[in-house]
């Protein structure tokens, strides 16, 4: 499997092995979008830990225990290195609050330019 | 910092990202660092909403500033349109004259010729016959000349484009002139059903109402011509309280519900933009409203669309003077008047002369400079007809002329225009108001105002 969506996210996995998670625009998400969300990267990765760009580009919205499941243990078991790409207002206030005062238990960076993105993701080492 | 106060200062940051600076993050008592933060953010807030409201009506300013502009460019271009037509109209004006006068004379000159023949005599009979064809084929030309002349005074109509002092008009004039000019975007795609119900005057601008009736049955036509159905246009008039009310309507496929209000909105059009510019409704919008009227649209009872504008009446109705009628002018004493007609047209001023010569002493002029040096040395005229614009001297020059040298001569100068093209001409009309013959002329008031000029001067 190369591509999914949920609700919230459509997914697709490239050549190099990079999950791209792209927000739907307007997407208010919640602890149980989260949860899904999370759960189809690990799919998508053959229940390993992926290297994960999330666009978050569309955010519109996104609850207090959503963004605690994403810094928690469930999603550092999906995840090996994950870029947050960000160009709205929203998208920078939200990725700027989840990179300063969330415990970073995995490399997280933000990105406004996706190739750059990329770049970075691949250089993460497993 | 408790996680709580964390999350409210990251929803309200969220709330400004979004563009909604409405919300205000609670300062409490113990004005610690979060209180100076929430206080901070909070200020900014308030200075960012009122920017954010001052941009709002900027961006609200600079939209009008864009409509208005645009309505200006149409105008602008209406105007440009309306000078060339005016342009046109006298250009055609002064042949048109010649035509119609001459036409006018041959049809004279065979009824003379007819009573001469009488009906005795070898081939009698076959030349009234032959005579019978010239003057059905004199009364055609002179039927075809009429159409003309009223496709001209349309013209002279939908070409006051500039917004012209108010007078009292009654639309259904306008409309039929109208009408007339947008024939060929209906012709051959609708049948017009005109319906119109003796309104009272309003006050307006000529020029502007036809343009609100010429481009609303334009709208018509195009809505029902990719249509092969056969089709109707009705226009009608009526009177409505204190308002007078023209609708518009076709029998075209309509305009739906959800699009009813933005078709006024300018720029907003339902045809291709190789076809409408999505002005034309809002102009009529802007010219009711400019009239202190309405225009609104909705589905008509021909299943079409209906755009109904309204007019305040005007308040305060004063009896139009009766026409004067040619039959009714009787020739004061036996003695012929004495006519001198100036005018730069040596066809039209051979014209005027046969048309009227057989009842009037006639003196030419040909050319403003001609007549100036002729009045010079004759002023025993009963009337003088001029031409109002000539080059080099014109109508406004001999008037000038008469009024420093004979003014007993102004109360029977009469002026023939075939429309006022130069704005020294237009501002003579309008300061002097003096009685006016309008090319082509109607050889009846030619007549009239030579036998008593008295009467109309």
């Amino acid at each position: 499997m190369d591509e999914a969506s949920t609700v919230t996210c459509t997914f697709r996995r490239d050549a190099q092995g990079v999950v791209h998670a792209v927000m739907r625009a307007g997407c208010e998400m919640t602890l149980a979008d989260a949860k899904e969300n999370v759960a189809m990267i690990f799919a998508l990765g053959s229940s390993q830990r992926s290297r994960v760009l999330v666009d978050m580009r569309g955010v519109r919205s996104q609850t207090r225990d959503a963004r605690q499941y994403f810094a928690g243990a469930e999603a550092e078991k999906a995840t090996l290195a994950v870029a947050l790409l960000i160009g709205s207002p929203v998208s920078r206030v939200l990725a700027n609050f989840f990179l300063r005062l969330s415990p970073q238990r995995i490399p997280t960076a933000l990105f406004t330019d996706e190739e750059a993105a990329i770049v970075w993701l691949v250089e993460q080492q497993a | 910092m408790s996680d709580d106060r964390l999350d409210a200062i990251l929803e309200v940051l969220m709330s400004y990202a979004r563009q909604d600076f409405s919300p205000r993050l609670a300062v409490s008592e113990r004005r610690d660092e979060v209180d100076a933060i929430a206080t901070g953010i909070n200020l900014l807030a308030e200075e960012l909403d009122g920017e954010v409201a001052s941009r709002r009506e900027l961006e609200s300013a600079y939209d009008r500033l864009k409509t208005t502009q645009a309505q200006l460019g149409v105008a602008e271009k209406f105007a440009a349109i309306g000078q060339l037509a005016n342009g046109v109209a006298h250009e055609l004006n002064n042949p048109a004259a010649w035509v119609l006068l001459g036409v006018d004379a041959a049809r004279r000159r065979l009824a003379h010729v007819r009573g001469l023949l009488g009906s005795d005599g070898p081939g009698a009979a076959r030349v009234a016959a032959e005579l019978a064809v010239i003057d059905d084929a004199l009364t055609d030309a002179h039927a075809g000349m009429e159409r003309m002349r009223a496709v001209i005074n349309d013209l002279r109509t939908l070409s006051r484009a500039d917004a012209e002092v108010p007078v009292e008009l009654d639309l259904d004039e306008v409309v039929r002139s109208a009408c007339q000019l947008a024939r060929p975007a209906y012709l051959s795609v609708a049948r017009l059903v005109l319906d119109l119900g003796s309104v009272p005057p309003i006050i307006g601008d000529r020029g502007r109402l036809g343009q609100l009736v010429t481009n609303l049955v334009i709208n018509a036509a195009y809505a029902v011509a990719d249509s092969s159905n056969e089709h109707e246009i009705a226009v009608t008039t009526r009177a409505d309280g204190d308002d007078v009310v023209l609708a518009v309507e076709d029998s075209g496929p309509g305009i739906p519900e959800e699009l009813l209000e933005r078709v006024f909105e300018p720029y907003f059009t339902t045809k291709p933009s190789e076809v409408g510019t999505g002005l034309g409704l809002a102009l009529v919008r802007k010219i009711a409203e400019s009239h202190g009227g309405t225009a609104r649209i909705s589905r008509g009872t021909r299943r079409g669309a209906r755009v109904e504008v309204r007019i305040p009446r005007a308040r305060c109705e004063t009896p139009a003077p009766p026409p004067a009628s040619p039959q009714s002018v009787v020739r004061v004493g036996a003695r012929k008047n004495r006519v001198l007609i100036v005018d730069d047209e040596p066809m039209l001023l051979r014209a005027l002369a046969s048309a009227i010569g057989d009842s009037h002493d006639v003196v030419t002029a040909l050319g403003g400079q001609a007549g100036i040096e002729l009045l010079a040395k004759d002023r025993a005229f009963d009337l003088v007809l001029c031409d109002l614009q000539m080059p080099g001297v014109d109508g406004v020059a001999i008037y000038e002329s008469l009024a420093s040298s004979a003014p007993a001569l102004l109360p029977r100068f009469v002026v023939m225009s075939g429309g006022a093209v130069t704005s020294r001409a237009a501002q003579f009309l309008d300061k002097v108001r003096p009685c006016m013959l309008d090319k082509p002329i109607d050889i009846d008031q030619v007549l009239a105002v030579a036998a008593d000029p008295r009467a109309h001067t």
